[in-house]
This record gives structure tokens, sequence and C-alpha cells, in this order.
């Protein structure tokens, strides 16, 4: 996968030598926020932990969902795996090779920091505003090629791009490269912008809610193309999604893993039926309730039932819980769990970051916290 | 679908897919298609899009006529003489002296013309330094952040807050400029630290921008991040400050001559002006009005003219109006799908 | 008609000999407007009756004319649109004199023409009799006034009684699971999307509206929110004895919640009935292609398909039956012929000449087979 013959040798000794490295590797990634403005930041302790210390590893060809609620970190997570936010703690290692490091002392690196930032792209959310809307089609996809493909001549990369465009069924090609981007649906503005990343050649895409902003029956096409093209490129993919049915249909189509987080911890991490028949995690109990069947006759049973949380409203990420961050709301929480945060278990069928998942944690004997607890009766706080 | 091309021999390498091969030199389109289509765009679908502006074509018009006043005006009307003509002759009595005569004698249209050249070195020098140092402190320090951003801006918070008017009086007495080159240069700093903060602040915004992201993401450097992304959307917003600012380093020499600060040297509009107040008493004379008020329409109309030209123009930065004037690729009604 | 099914009403103490009770009525609505390419139609002829004390749900994809249907409802829609048809409410007869909260005054008639009503009355008729939670409209709080404030400017621009009023917003609060105290004194910047959403909703009823119309009212919320506030809305129902129109594209979120569904695409309905008979075995193409299309926590995964084509320009809508270009079961006369909704079952409309053909050629399932639901 070298782009310049040159180094051709080299880069695959290096690869030989990272070859059983994992693609990436999260180690106890922190991203902390200092808030408040000028002397307010010296002198309060506030901050916002975006990202509290997380451990991944995604290996080549793999699919990882991360779900949750605005503001549990997803989106931090997602651009710090693919260097596009720096961590303030941890490291993040694209095979083996730290990439910060790279970045700052590019002289002791083993990979460079340019192969590296080839390696990881992005795709947005929102199509429309994802490509440049004074730019045409042609111009938005010679920038990878220009920038790496640089023994390509004009007429090549343009063949190039024409080749894209009718792979991805934008034909005729010519006419389609000439556009700009008003002139696309959203399902075509899409696929410009799946394009951007893929003629880099990368090895990972983060798609943040990349399906989102669809409509609801394109969405699984887009789906689709990006699982179709992840076959036929061996690209691995961080996803992030708020919608844990489409997480299901990615995860499971293409044999990767869900990633439940919460207030920026991974709380359960497994295959998608594992964490959506079998979840061993309370949060993701919760997440399981609030997507909607598709069966009347059991959504209707179901639209009774109270939620299985003690609050509805997510607490302030400025002012986190003491220990574990979801016991608050938890309807299985005990004092226990007020005083220490845990980590991933090994839990039944997935891992999961709770107490419970251990046999012989004092959770077992702790006595119950004050407030009632019930059994999934909801008692709907005010929130922040 | 070429999806079928995939079935190679057990490995599918990527090049091949989206790559050329490179023992296929073929292409679709021939340089002579591609520089057809370079043109069109930069060049023909502007001029289309600006021509139909009304603003572009009266704008484009005036700036036009200033400037074959200073161009070609110059040459075919004689400059003025002496006594050429009884001494406060009144305009449109002669129309060999069409805007009638100072108090030496002198034709003030013959003046006007031969003032102009001044005039517009003055513009362009000003708009060259404002605009130029305020891109570049503006932009960069914008888009860079940190400690980058820290020093351009306090250099520009420092000459936005030094009193433009004693500043260039104090120049001028320093470095006696005439050349209107200079006088240009000069002005331009009572008006680039504002235009720098405000592309500072337009590129703030610009840049959480996903398309900015994801430019960043491929690894492309800040200069054509700078020029691809950000310069097509600051563009109209540049053109429009921009000539505000060469009208207003205008109207600040003409007030400067005005005042006697600045020194003399060829004539120009504001020289004229000058003369026409201390020499010949204009304001408290009504019959020698004519001689403050002929320049004074000149100055007004070049900034008319420049102003409206900016505004017009900023449409030939509009896609959607691109696409639908352009003679490639577009759809009938220029929308698309939409 | 039908009231017995199970789940298809939600009148808890409806007569079964009783026809439906019709709350408001469309007949014939359009709305266009013009465009520099041509006319542009983004409600084509739609006919729709809203049942009392129903929920019913307008579902359709983005395009699809469903927020336009939405506003004409209310007379709202915008210029440059031009919306010509009949929208008539029926008043609530058995409510009696007890109905005059504010200022609408609808004198003797049992119906009104929506269309009719000069600005005066229409303003009138917006909030007492049908109100409307629009989309991302908890962006539209003034942040420069605190909640207290934003619910007296609408009780006094309704000459409503103050007290009495804020009276009914406790109890509101109670059914939305807001702190009274706490919300009233904030300014919305201070409340979460949620909170500002169901406090919009209470905004809404507070003058205690027959028809609360809601355009995509969860759409930027985070999924338990969306869910909680489903719950609620069910409950808001049968305490406060209201109607409600929920539109929507997310057609799982309503299974639960809608007595009826009626789906549109290209800016009509192609087909209207009671949730249950509608999910569980829909009759029109287009809506049996859409519950394929869409990915739920328990469909199969392998047997889902996305729709083939391009939504519809409302300049250049197909001939005949809009839907044909992209329908699976369509033939010749598709393409000339346009269906009207007829019935296929006592209680499910569908906009088709060949439903039996849909319902064997296009086949969706609701469950996953192979896992099970255990709870």
């Amino acid at each position: 996968m070298s782009t310049d013959d040159a180094t051709d040798g080299e880069q695959h000794d290096e690869e030989a030598e990272h070859a059983d490295e994992p693609l990436l590797s999260l180690s106890d990634v922190e991203v902390h926020y200092d808030t408040g403005t000028g002397i307010e930041r010296y002198l309060s302790d506030k901050r916002v932990k975006a990202v509290d210390g997380v451990n991944l590893e995604l290996e080549e060809n793999d699919i990882v969902v991360l779900v949750g609620e605005s503001g549990c970190g997803k989106t931090t997570l997602g651009k710090s795996a693919v260097g596009l936010e720096r961590p303030t703690g941890g490291s993040v290692k694209y095979r083996g090779q730290d990439i910060w490091e790279a970045k700052d002392h590019p002289r002791g690196a083993d990979i460079e920091f340019r192969e590296i930032r080839r390696a990881m792209q992005i795709i947005h959310q929102d199509p429309a505003n994802a490509l440049n809307a004074s730019r045409r089609v042609r111009a938005i996809l010679s920038d990878p090629l220009k920038k790496y493909r640089t023994e390509l001549g004009p007429q090549e990369r343009e063949e190039t791009i024409y080749r894209y465009l009718e792979y991805v069924d934008m034909t005729p090609a010519e006419d389609y490269a000439d556009r700009y981007p008003h002139q696309l649906s959203g399902g075509e503005k899409q696929r410009i912008t799946l394009g951007r990343a893929l003629l880099m050649n990368p090895d990972v895409i983060l798609a943040d809610e990349a399906i989102s902003a669809l409509d609801v029956s394109l969405r699984v096409e887009m789906m689709d193309l990006i699982l179709d093209l992840q076959e036929t490129f061996d690209t691995s993919y961080v996803f992030i999604s708020h919608d844990l049915a489409n997480a299901r249909y990615l995860a499971k189509r293409a044999g990767g893993r869900i990633a439940i987080m919460y207030l920026g911890n991974i709380v359960e991490i497994g295959g998608p039926d594992e964490v959506i028949q079998n979840p061993s995690h309370p949060y993701t109990e919760v997440l399981r309730w609030s997507t909607p069947s598709m069966d009347p006759d059991v959504a209707m049973e179901r639209i009774k039932e109270k939620p299985p949380v003690r609050q509805i409203d997510v607490p302030d990420p400025q002012d986190p819980p003491s220990g574990c961050a979801f016991h608050p709301r938890c309807t299985k929480a005990r004092e226990a769990c007020a005083e220490g945060a845990p980590e991933l278990y090994d839990a039944e069928e997935t891992e999961a970051a709770c107490f419970r998942a251990l046999d012989n944690h004092e959770y077992w004997s702790s006595p119950e916290l004050e407030d009632a607890e019930g059994s999934g009766t909801a008692e709907l706080g005010v929130g922040d | 679908m070429s999806r079928d091309d995939l079935e190679t021999d057990g490995g599918v390498t990527q090049e091949s897919i989206f790559g050329t091969g490179e023992d296929e030199r073929r292409s679709r389109s021939s340089p002579k298609e591609r520089f057809g289509r370079g043109f069109d765009s930069y060049v023909r679908t502007p001029f289309r899009i600006a021509w139909n502006d009304w603003r572009t074509r009266i704008g484009g018009i005036g700036i036009l006529i200033y400037l074959l006043m200073g161009t070609v005006g110059v040459i075919i009307v004689p400059a003025p003489t002496l006594n050429e003509g009884p001494r406060y002759l009144q305009p449109f009595q002669d129309w060999t002296i069409p805007f009638g005569t100072d108090n030496l004698g002198r034709g003030i249209f013959k003046q006007l013309i031969h003032s102009t050249p001044a005039m517009l070195k003055m513009a362009l020098a000003g708009l060259v330094f404002a605009v130029g140092v305020a891109i570049l402190f503006g932009m960069i320090a914008g888009y860079k952040g940190g400690v980058i951003d820290t020093v351009l801006m306090t250099i520009t918070d420092i000459f936005f807050v030094i009193p433009g008017l004693p500043l260039i009086i104090v120049l001028s007495a320093i470095f006696t400029p005439r050349d209107p080159f200079i006088v240009g240069a000069i002005l331009s700093i009572s008006v680039w630290p504002r235009l720098a903060r405000e592309l500072r602040s337009q590129v703030l915004s610009l840049r959480t921008e996903d398309y900015v992201e994801a430019s960043r993401s491929m690894g492309l450097s800040t200069p054509t991040i700078i020029g691809q992304e950000l310069m097509p959307k600051l563009a109209p917003y540049i053109l429009i400050r921009g000539s505000g600012s060469a009208v207003r380093i205008i109207r600040d020499s003409v007030a400067l001559y005005f005042l006697g600060i600045l020194p003399f040297s060829t004539t120009n509009w504001g020289i004229m002006m000058q003369f026409a107040y201390s020499q010949g008493n204009a304001i408290s004379t009504p019959s020698h009005l004519y001689w403050l008020v002929v320049p004074l329409v000149a100055l007004a109309g070049m900034g008319f003219s420049l102003i409206l030209f900016s505004q017009g123009l900023d449409r030939v930065f509009n896609p959607r109006l691109r696409a639908r004037n352009t003679e490639h690729g577009a759809d009938e009604d220029g929308t698309g799908v939409m | 008609m039908a009231i017995d099914q199970p789940g298809t009403t939600g009148t808890p103490d409806a007569d079964e000999d009783e026809p439906e009770d019709i709350v408001m009525s469309v007949r014939d609505a359009r709305v266009s407007f013009d465009m520099a390419r041509g006319q542009a139609w983004v409600l084509n002829d739609v006919d729709l009756d809203v049942r009392r004390n129903e929920i019913l749900a307008v579902v359709g994809e983005s395009g699809s004319g469903k927020s336009m249907f939405a506003s004409a409802l209310l007379d709202a829609v915008e210029d440059p649109g031009v919306l010509a048809g009949d929208v008539t409410y029926y008043p609530d007869e058995a409510a009696g004199e007890s109905q005059t909260i504010g200022s609408f005054d609808q004198g003797l008639d049992d119906s009104v023409d929506v269309l009719d009503l000069d600005s005066d009355e229409l303003q009138a008729f917006r909030w007492e009799k049908v109100s409307m939670v629009f989309q991302g409209a908890m962006n539209s709080f003034n942040p420069t006034m605190k909640i207290k404030a934003h619910f007296h400017e609408t009780i006094q621009a309704h000459n409503a009684v103050l007290e009495e009023r804020m009276d009914h917003v406790r109890k509101l609060f109670d059914a939305l699971y807001i702190d009274f105290d706490r919300v009233m004194t904030s300014y919305p910047h201070e409340l979460s999307g949620g909170i500002k959403q169901r406090t919009l909703i209470a905004l809404a009823l507070v003058l205690e509206p027959e028809v609360l119309v809601m355009d995509e009212p969860t759409a930027a919320l985070d999924l338990l929110m969306q869910r909680s506030i489903i719950s609620m809305l069910r409950n808001l129902r049968d305490e406060f004895d209201l109607t409600i129109v929920f539109i929507t594209h997310d057609l799982p979120l309503v299974g639960g919640l809608a007595d009826r569904i009626a789906v549109m695409y290209a800016f009509e309905f192609v087909e209207v009935g009671a949730t249950r008979d509608l999910m569980k075995n829909a009759a029109h193409p287009y809506t049996r292609s859409l519950l394929r299309s869409v990915p739920s926590i328990n469909s199969d995964v392998d047997e889902m398909e996305p729709i083939e084509g391009a939504r519809p320009d409302p300049v250049n809508i197909p001939t005949g039956c809009s839907f044909h270009p992209r329908c699976p079961v369509a033939d010749d006369r598709c393409e000339i012929e346009d269906p009207d909704l007829a019935a296929v079952e006592d209680d499910l409309q569908a906009a088709c000449f060949y439903t039996d053909q849909a319902r064997e050629k296009i086949d969706y399932t609701l469950e996953d087979e192979s896992t099970e639901d255990d709870r």
C-alpha cells in the first residue's frame, strides 16, 4: 500500500515488524477539557471528561459501532481514534506506532506521520456540510489523489475519478464530475464523501453518524455500500451511532462489535446479538428499552412500561457522579457503586463495566441506596 | 457495474480498481476539452454571471471610465497650462474648457484627468496593502490559533489602537511621501487592522466546518486549505470590504490633502479641493463653488463605482449561479436532482 | 367502524355503534407554489379525517409533504405556497359552555371552515382549538425571557384567566414530569433539550386545545428521552381528552403510540389504517418496501432491502401513480392511472390497484425468527 516506489522495500519491512500489532490500539485514552474562559480556567478545576480512560483495539477489516446518547463522548473518542483530536492522556497507536509521537518526533518514528495521516479518514454526518459547496465533484475527489497518488498525471487522475463514480452508480461519470454539491441528492453527496475517503486507501474510516441525515429508506443502501467496500478494500470502520437498530444492522452484517458508551467510558462491548439480547450492564438495558420494536403488539404493551432508570435526564458532564458514573440512575445500584468505579469485566457474553459481573465483589453484600429502588420505577428527575 | 472487474487472480489490488493501471493511458477527455472546461470555469462563467447583475454592469463601466481617464485620457487630453482661459471661467460655458478654470486660468477638466493616475495609484496601493496584510494576518491567525494567533493579533491590535490620523500625520512628516503608491500604503495602516480581525473571525467559524476537517484529515497543508477551501467562501467578503477600504483610503487622502498635511507633488483631486478652498474661497464665494464640486463629484463617482462593482461581483462566487451559467455539466435548470 | 378492535382507537368510552367522531377533516387540500422551472405541488389533493381522541401518525420521508400537511391543518402554509381545498374543524358538542377558554368564538355553527377564518379568528383558533408544536421549535424560545414569561405572554394574548391557566399548567407539568418551580424560573438556555421540548408541549396545551399537531417532536432528542416522551403523550391524551396528530419519518417509533397511521408519499396519502393492521400486513407497495428497508432492533438483517430510485421532484411528479417508477409490482396501468385511496380491509385503505400482488411479492418480517425477545 505504499505510494512511493523508492521506499517500497522499507515499507514492507516495517509492515512485517508491525504485522502482529492490532491496527489501532487505544490505551487509557483521556480527553479532558477545562471549562470556563479566561481566569476561570486557572482558578477552577472544573473539567469535562469527555473521554475518561478508554481501552479499545481495532483489527484489520474490523467494525466497531460506538453507541450512546449525546454527551457520552462517542464523537470525541472516534475522533481521537483517527487522530483528529489529541488526547490529554493515554496513547493511540497505529500498528504499534504512537501517532502523536510520530508527529512530534518524526525522527524516532517507525511509521511516518504522513503515512498514518493517510491511513485514517473520516466521513461526516451531514453530507451537505461535508463537501465544500463552492467546489465541483471533480475538484473534491482530486484532493486525495493529488496528495497521495502523486505518480498519476491529470488524465490518470480523471480516469480514476470516473471509475469511482461509475462504481457507485453515479453515471454518466463525466456529468457527475462537473456538478456542484447542491446538484446532488443526499445519498449522492454521501457517496462522494465516502469516495474522498476511500481514494486515499485508508486503513480506518471514522463514520460519524454517517447515515442519520439520509432518508430512512436509503440508509440501508448506504450501509450496504459501506460494507461492500469494506470487503473489497479491507478497511476497518469505527461507526458512531445514536441508534441502536442501525448499529445492530451494521455490526451484525459485518461481524463486528457494538460498544455502548456512557459519560466518557465504554460500559459494555461485545457482538451485536450478545449485547442486545443478553446485556450485562444496566445502561444497555435502558437503551434496549428505548428502541422500539416493529411489532405493534409488542410495542403497545411496552409503551405502558416505565423506563428502567431512576432519572430520565442525563447528569451534568461537568459534575459527574462519584464511583460508577451510572449509579444515580441505575435501578440496581447499591452503595458500593457510589464508592468505586468499575472497569470492563468479562460478563456472561460481553464485557461490561459493572460490579454485578463479578461474583465476589463487595457489591453483593453492600446495602441498598437510600432512595427507593423499586422494580424499574422511574422517578423522573429534572436533569442539569 | 464494474464490480465484476474485481475478480482478478486471487488478490484484488486497490490501485487497479480505482487506478488507471499504468498500462492503460487512455483518457476520456482530451487536453483541449480540459482546457475548455478550465476556461469556462474561470473566465466565461464568472463574466457571464457578473454581467447579468446591473450593479456589476454599472459599477464596471464606471471603473472602466476612470481607468480610461487615467491611462488613455492622460495621453489624449493635454496637460493644464496657466492662463489657457480666463480666470474663474464658469463651467459649461466654453466647450473646450468644459468645467471652467481655476484662479490661475488652468482648465479644471484637464486637471481632473491628469489627477486620475495619482488617485488610481493610491487606491491600488491602498487596496493591495490593506487587503494583503489583512489576509495574511487575519487568516493565518484564525486558522492556526494558539501562539501564532496571539502574536499576530497583538501586532494587529497595536496598530488598531494607535490613533490612525495622528499616526499618519507623524509618518507623513517624517517620510514626506510624494509618490502616490507610498501614500496609499501608509494610509492603509488605518484600515487593515479591522479587516484582519474581521477575516480572523470569519475563518474561526469556517474552521470548524466539516469539509475543512476532512481536508485536515487528508493531511492537506495549511496554505492549501486556506487557498482552496476558505478563499472561495471568503472571496465575496474580501472583495466588498476591500473595495470599501480602497474608497476609504482615497477619501482619507483627500481629507489629508485638503487639510494640507500631506505634501503636494503632482496634482490630485484632494489638492484641487484644497486650492479651491484656500485660494478660491470656494465655500464663501458661490461663483467659485464649481471648483470644489467637480473633484468632489469625481471622487464620489469613483467610490460609488467601486462599491457597486464589488457588490455585484459577490454573485460570481455563488455555486448555484455558477452551475446555472456554465456550459459544462449543468442541467437545464441548473438545480439538479434536488 | 371497527371501534372494538384492540388498540385501534383510544377512546375509552366510545359507544360501539356510533360512527367515528371526527374532529377535523381535510378534503382536496392542495399546496402549490411557483418556481422558476414550473409549478411545484407539495400537497397533492389529499383527503383525510382525524378522529376525535385518537393518536394519528402521519409517516413519510423528507420531501413527502408531511410537514406541509401539518401546516395545512392550521392554515399556516407560508408564502409563496398557496393552500386550496377544505379544512374543517368540528368542535366537541359534548363539551358545552365550559369550553370557552380564550377568545375564540365559534358561534352556533357545528363546524368551522378553517381556511375561511380571518387573521384574528385564526390566531384565536390556533392555540385554543388546534395547537401545534413545530419541528425544531425548542430552539425558538425567547432567550431573554424566563419560561414563566413565555406562558404568561401566551395566556394574556388570548385573554384567558391567568391563575386558572397556571393551575392547569401545573397539571400538565406533572404529566410531563417537569419540576414546575425550577423550570418556571429558568431561562431557556439553562434547560436541556428534553426539558425544553416537554415544556413546549405544555405551552402548546396551556389553553386546552382539542387537537395537538406535532411535527417531529422527538427528532433531535436522545433515545431514552424520545421513548419517554412517547409514553407521556399517551398519558396526556388520556388525561386531557386530546387528539394528537404526530408527524414523523420514523415508522418504528410510532408503532406503539398511534391508533392509526397515515403514510405519505410524493405529497399524497398512499395508505391509511389502524396501526396493527397496517404494520402487520401493509397493503401498499411503498409501505411494504419501507417496512422492508428500516432496520429495527429485532429485524432480520439479511432481508433488509433499500427502495430503489430517488424521491420525486415536486415539479416533476411521475404520471399516474407517483410511486410507479420505483414499484416492484407496477405495470402499464400504473403509469397512466392514479389510484385513489380504496378500502382494503375494515380499517385499512390503500391507493393501489395491486395490493394483493404487493402483499405477495414484497416480503417483510417484523420479528427476527432466530432470536427471541427475552425480557
